[in-house]
């Protein structure tokens, strides 16, 4: 050990000066590296913020180049669809109104007599909730069940007719002797989720 | 601060018995003597010498000077000597303990050496490959001497370039003149004394300063030349295996070369010539020699401001590391200075991109609003269109099964149950014709005709068993299942 020392002192002072500028040369370099290295990171992070942004302003002067304002007629057509959400669920309160349409369109298709009735609503997870621009409607807590005679195309005509606030949960048909079908078609209900109850 | 272009440069010889001065000028084809001065006063010592260089410089009127100097005696030696070939690191030692060992009165010399050829004095070949030695010429003056000669022309502004002594003088001289590779004598009868340098392959090989004085006749000074001559021959002969010396080169004062030319080649029995050149003054060519050691590219010069090969080596050693450090650090400051640059070019012009951007933006958010109601109200009809589809698919249903129900099969019950997407449908019937093979085969068309007309999946004849006979002969009941697949996704 004390040789290793001695050929080290010996090293040392036969190289003092080789020693001194090779330490502030590295002094240099380590310094040079500890400001370079984190700058070119920096300026590969920025790079790539560069190419985002160009990519960002060039897109966005193609699409304000590319832009059409709403017209009237737009604007109509948004509402139109507004109305048309609104309508795929009916609120609790409203829950007669709804039957009464129902016999009525039922009626309307064919089936003489038409009658209606709430039942408990099918099985949670046969269906699932409407959600739709921001407005959700669960499943009521009752359904629709229409009964009445008709033939397949009376069935097709009232599901033409539908209210769009219930949706066909079951359909059954039974031909009766005299040429018709006693028919029991089951509609689930939907009402508006929360806030959206009126 | 003069240039070095105005600074006069001076030569000089210096021996005890005088000085020799020149002024000279450094032409692109020699050497051009300005000015020379003798001064023929005794020196007691170099210190003397000194000073008096200095006194004869300063009365020429010149305020930067370079002085390159010769010199002989003042306790000044030399050795010719043979070494093996090693690095100066090594021969320095050596040289400096042989010359102390020959010359143990001489305190603390100032030692330098000059390589000559190598010379191989074996007549075998060298099995083992060893290499020849090399001749060393090897001058020394006491230290304390040549820092104050040194000292006293710094006093004065002249600069020591160069201080050398006669033998190296003689080699110079030789070199610049007609050099030979044959064996030769140079005969210089310097104010001081003669000296006779020999040359073999042209290189000194031996130097011989005969004891003679000016005040002594010209022929008793030829024939103590002519033995001394001689002597050297028989050394050239004994010590280069039985070389002659072929001619005696002479450079002695005008007025007396034919004499000396005529009585040295009566009593030498070789050619006698005038050494080659245009000075004719023997101090004069002692200052030339000076000059062409101090310009050679290793001379031997002993002057204190002049480096050793070790101190030269290492200040060469200590520039190469410095340089090479000065090298590294510049190329990293550089590379950091550049990336730091580039990257603050680069956060400028991303900065500017941000400021657009936003700019960009907020002329956008207006646009974005109409955008989004424009997105919201696709994505509306799609779920409507979705919606409104499983109604459509049950439509469909409907007319299909209206029409994949062929002549001859009656449907008594269907039952459709919604199940997620898709809907499981039970069907149940009765088939009729004129034989049981008639009422099978309507069944297996209605049966085929199922997913002919519509989407299903998992079809299966779930029961089929004979019905009570009607008037058409033959009946079989029957019950079918079926899942009804989801409806395709409506197009955006």
């Amino acid at each position: 050990m004390n040789d290793f020392v001695a050929r080290v002192r010996v090293f040392a002072a036969a190289n003092s000066y080789s020693l001194v500028v090779g330490g502030v040369t590295l002094v240099t370099v380590v310094a040079a590296l500890w400001v370079g290295l984190p700058a070119r990171k920096e300026r590969a992070q920025l790079d790539a913020e560069e190419k985002r942004l160009e990519a960002l302003i060039g897109s966005s002067k193609s699409w304000m180049n590319q832009f059409q304002p709403a017209s009237d007629e737009e604007a109509a057509v948004w509402q139109g669809t507004s109305a048309e959400i609104a309508a795929l669920g009916v609120p609790p309160a409203e829950r007669l109104t709804l039957a009464q349409i129902v016999a009525r369109r039922a009626e309307d298709a064919g089936y003489s007599p038409a009658h209606i009735k709430f039942v408990s609503p099918p099985a949670p997870t046969t269906l699932a909730t409407r959600q739709v621009a921001g407005v959700s409607f669960n499943p009521a807590g009752y359904a629709l069940q229409v009964d009445g005679s008709g033939s397949l195309t009376t069935l097709n005509r009232f599901i033409e007719t539908l209210p769009p606030a219930v949706a066909l949960q079951s359909i059954s048909l039974t031909a009766a002797p005299d040429g018709s079908a006693s028919t029991s078609i089951t509609l689930s209900v939907f009402e508006p989720a929360g806030g959206n109850v009126k | 601060m003069p240039s070095k272009k105005d600074e006069a440069s001076f030569a000089a010889f210096l021996e005890p018995s005088g000085i020799c001065l020149v002024e000279y000028r450094r032409e692109r084809d020699g050497i051009q003597i300005i000015r020379r001065h003798s001064d023929a006063s005794r020196l007691p010592g170099l210190a003397d010498a000194g000073e008096r260089v200095a006194e004869l410089i300063t009365k020429m009127g010149v305020q930067q000077s370079r002085l390159s100097v010769a010199v002989r005696g003042f306790g000044s030696t030399y050795q010719i000597m043979m070494l093996p070939p090693a690095e100066p690191a090594i021969l320095g030692p050596v040289v400096r303990r042989e010359l102390a060992r020959l010359n143990p009165d001489m305190p603390s010399p100032r030692v330098d050496y000059v390589l000559g050829g190598q010379f191989d004095r074996r007549r075998r070949e060298r099995p083992e490959g060893g290499t020849p030695q090399r001749e060393v010429l090897v001058g020394a003056a006491p230290e304390i001497a040549v820092s104050a000669f040194g000292e006293e022309l710094a006093l004065a502004g002249i600069e020591l370039d160069h201080l050398t002594l006669l033998p190296q003088v003689l080699q110079r001289l030789y070199e610049s003149g007609n050099a030979s590779r044959d064996p030769e004598a140079l005969f210089i009868d310097l104010p001081g004394g003669p000296v006779i340098g020999f040359f073999h392959e042209s290189q000194l090989r031996l130097v011989v300063e005969p004891p003679v004085t000016g005040d002594d006749d010209l022929s008793t000074r030829a024939q103590v030349i002519s033995e001394h001559v001689d002597r050297g021959n028989l050394f050239l002969r004994q010590q280069f295996r039985g070389v002659e010396l072929s001619r005696l080169l002479i450079a002695v004062k005008e007025e007396e070369s034919a004499a000396f030319l005529d009585s040295l080649g009566e009593q030498l029995n070789l050619p006698v010539e005038t050494f080659p050149g245009p000075v004719s003054d023997p101090g004069v060519l002692a200052c030339i020699g000076t000059v062409l050691d101090a310009e050679a590219e290793k001379g031997l010069n002993l002057s204190p401001f002049a480096e050793s090969p070790e101190d030269k080596k290492e200040r060469a050693r200590r520039r190469l590391v410095t340089l090479t450090a000065i090298a590294v650090s510049a190329v990293a400051v550089l590379w950091a200075f550049f990336t730091v640059a580039a990257t603050l070019r680069l956060s400028s012009t991303v900065e500017e991109s941000r400021k657009v951007a936003v700019e960009r933006m907020s002329q956008l958010a207006p646009l974005r609003i109409v955008a989004a109601e424009r997105q919201k109200n696709a994505q509306s009809r799609t779920y409507l269109r979705r919606v409104r589809a499983g109604d459509v698919q049950i439509q469909g249903f409907i007319r299909a099964l209206l029409r994949a129900t062929p002549p001859g099969i009656q449907l008594t019950n269907l039952g459709l149950q919604r199940s997620g997407d898709e809907w499981s449908v039970t069907l149940t019937g009765s088939g009729y014709g004129e034989t049981g093979a008639d009422v099978l085969l309507a069944i297996d068309r209605f049966f085929h005709a199922i997913p002919r007309e519509m989407t299903v999946h998992d079809l299966v004849l779930t029961d089929l068993n004979d019905a009570p006979a009607s008037q058409f002969g033959a009946a079989m009941r029957f019950t079918m299942t079926f899942v009804l697949s989801a409806p395709a996704e409506p197009r955006q």
